[in-house]
């Protein structure tokens, strides 16, 4: 499933007949920052959302699970989006990793929370253990 | 699916037999605005739409349910485009975006 705005609708009086009823929506995919990515598509709303709202869909043979069987849908909103909420890696070692930019990746959003933990001495031993143990396989990732 | 301007139609006497009496369109996809935006693409017509109309293509197995039980077809029209409204546009802009529409529908 993807992310994307509401930036208008389309109208269709002649149409399929199992579309017959379906709103479609203009729709602008987005990243996590709400910034445009690719090209606008239409949708088939199954969720009720609105222009200007950002939502989430889905392509594909799935899209149209979201409807009755019969519907010809390759892009199907399934759900509005109240609230983004993206982990950031806070750790300043991660950047300093000496791997590939795959060191940068999942692992090492792992790797932020447990070395913030690090300044108490008594938990300085684990928090390195974890902070060795994760770049080790994200630079094996790297080099295949 | 994908907004898609009828450039052309093809012509194809030997074909599948799933696909005998469909009609296949050429079609380039389009921007809201009415621009191209990519290549060519042959697809089944199943609304009756005609060159120059602006249209609402699928792809994948939605086609493939469009275009006729177990058919081999992975791209199908499915709508003609009437209007096309943008959030950005107000009463007035949004007008240019209608004649584009309206002019498809108005040679059907």
């Amino acid at each position: 499933m993807m992310l994307a705005r509401v930036i208008g609708t389309v109208v269709c009086t002649v149409k399929y007949p199992t579309l017959e009823g379906r709103k479609l929506l203009l729709l602008q995919p987005v990243n996590k920052d709400g910034v445009p990515r690719g090209k606008t598509l239409v949708g088939i709303d199954a969720v009720g959302a609105g222009v200007g709202e950002t939502v989430y869909w889905c392509r594909g043979r799935e899209a149209a699970l979201a409807f009755d069987h019969e519907v010809v849908s390759d892009a199907s909103i399934v759900g509005i989006v109240d609230e983004i909420s993206v982990a950031r890696v806070s750790d300043p070692r991660a950047h300093d990793e000496p791997g590939s930019p795959a060191a940068t990746g999942p692992a090492c959003t792992v790797v932020g929370p447990a070395s913030s933990l690090a300044p108490p001495s008594t938990v300085a031993p684990p928090s390195s253990r974890v902070a060795r143990e994760h770049p080790a396989p994200s630079q094996k990732r790297g080099r295949r | 699916m994908l907004l898609a301007r009828v450039v052309g139609t093809v012509v194809a006497t030997r074909k599948d037999d799933r696909l005998q009496g469909r009609k296949l369109l050429v079609c380039r996809p389009v921007a809201p605005d009415g621009t191209v935006d990519g290549g060519y693409v042959v697809a089944v017509d199943t609304v009756g739409a005609g060159v120059q109309e602006t249209v609402l293509l699928v792809s994948g197995s939605s086609a493939r349910m469009a275009g006729g039980k177990d058919s081999p077809v992975d791209s199908a029209v499915v709508g003609i485009v009437d209007e096309v409204r943008l959030e950005s546009e107000s009463d007035s802009s949004s007008n240019s975006k209608r004649p584009a529409a309206v002019a498809g529908k108005s040679k059907h």
